[in-house]
């Protein structure tokens, strides 16, 4: 039993394998989608590819998912956006104003002072919430942190991702995420990077590798039947790799998603995102 | 757990416009135009068929029933089952009635397993078939 599941493991490896190696020497036109910053060195290391190269997971969508996250009145996610909606007329107006928000997440992880680190958008509510609301912090992944952090980036739809680069405090935490996105984790010791640079747009079984920019969180996946975070997204993916997944709010995850951000500088913001 | 978090839409020639309930009309429409609702519900739609990690049966917990009604007539009503996805969405034609009123109510209820009971009403402006949407 475990053999043939090791068997069935080392396939799929090698499959992937040998897609990533054939794409470019086979297509010609669409090798484009395989980003080549591994192979050829980038003239700033933290925004790999030239801006054309990169695509969202939305460019890799089927029509029909697309269609869904088009469409407001059917994008699932907006249950979340009306109830965070709910949650910030609640208790966020007595500071905050629905048109401040505007921008807000596409400048995030950013530098918390007190903290003295960098914190992600919703580690940001959540302090929001215990230092100002005066309330109990939200569990990782609750309703209530997923709402808000879904309103609040809603509200940066189509912005282009802006974060911090000139701070020089979240220098560190940049390094550090771009040195975990190219380590190998796990016990099928792969990295980041060879999926989501050197196979990008190859298959994974039956799913397309997308670049791995977070340009759509908090999103409504289909295979979760509901709305999910980007830390959610990278534990997913290290439990992939049957790697032990970094700690809810960890910073290691925090660094990575400050590097992810920075990779994708620039992409438009699609918060509420749909993903098969 | 009562109620529900639902969104209702509707899509007129000028497309999709999300009705908020509230005491005023959310949105225009014309008498005797037919145009798509859309309404969607929060809800897990558990089947009562899956175990949990730990082994347990999950309960069954669907929501059962879904109808409108336009100023208390039928418009649309639906039996939902097991195999229907979380978070279920229906999508159907909606004919206004061409009898001239000024207001309508589109009511929406759903009724479902643990005690689930949730109606919510949004209110229409109709307009004369001269009128816009």
């Amino acid at each position: 039993m475990m053999t043939v599941r090791l068997a069935a493991v080392v396939w799929v490896l090698l499959g992937c394998a040998l897609q990533a190696s054939a794409q470019p020497a086979s297509q010609a036109g669409p090798s484009s989608e395989v980003n080549t910053s591994k192979i050829t060195p980038s003239p700033s290391p933290s925004t790999p590819g030239a801006p054309g190269d990169r695509k969202p997971g939305y460019a890799y969508m089927a029509p029909s998912t697309q269609a869904l996250q088009d469409d407001d009145s059917q994008n699932p996610a907006f249950l979340w956006v009306q109830e965070g909606r709910r949650r910030f007329d609640a208790a966020c107006v007595a500071c905050h104003s629905v048109a401040s928000l505007r921008g807000v997440a596409a400048r995030y992880p950013a530098w918390d002072a007190a903290l003295a680190q960098p914190v992600t958008l919703n580690a940001r509510i959540n302090l929001c919430q215990t230092r100002h609301v005066k309330a109990p912090a939200w569990a990782p992944e609750s309703d209530g942190l997923l709402s808000l952090e879904t309103f609040v980036a809603h509200q940066s739809r189509g912005l282009p991702v802006q974060p911090p680069a000139q701070d020089p405090r979240m220098a560190s935490a940049l390094q550090q995420g771009q040195q975990l996105y190219a380590q190998r984790l796990g016990q099928l010791n792969l990295s980041c990077a060879q999926c989501h640079d050197a196979a990008a747009g190859g298959r994974l079984g039956g799913s397309t590798v997308p670049q791995a920019h977070p340009t759509g969180y908090p999103q409504y996946r289909l295979q979760w039947q509901g709305v999910g975070s980007l830390q959610r997204r990278l534990r997913h993916c290290m439990s992939g790799v049957r790697a032990e997944p970094y700690a809810w709010g960890s910073a290691e995850l925090t660094a990575l998603e400050t590097y992810l951000m920075q990779r994708a500088a620039g992409m438009p913001l699609e918060t509420p995102a749909v993903r098969p | 757990m009562a109620t529900l978090r639902t969104l209702i839409g509707l899509v007129g020639p000028a497309g999709p416009v999300a009705l908020d309930p509230s005491n005023k009309p959310a949105a225009q429409v014309r008498a005797g135009s037919v145009l798509q609702l859309r309404v969607s519900a929060q809800h897990p739609m558990e089947t009562g068929y899956r175990r949990s990690g730990a082994g347990d049966l999950l309960p069954r917990n669907l929501l059962r029933h879904m109808e409108c009604r336009f100023n208390g007539e039928l418009v649309f009503a639906a039996d939902l089952h097991a195999a229907v996805s979380a978070n279920p969405y229906l999508a159907f034609d909606f004919k206004v009635p061409a009898v001239a009123q000024a207001e309508g109510a589109l009511t929406i209820s759903w009724a479902g397993d643990q005690g689930v009971q949730h109606t919510e009403t949004v209110l229409l402006a109709v307009t004369s078939v001269a009128g816009p949407a």
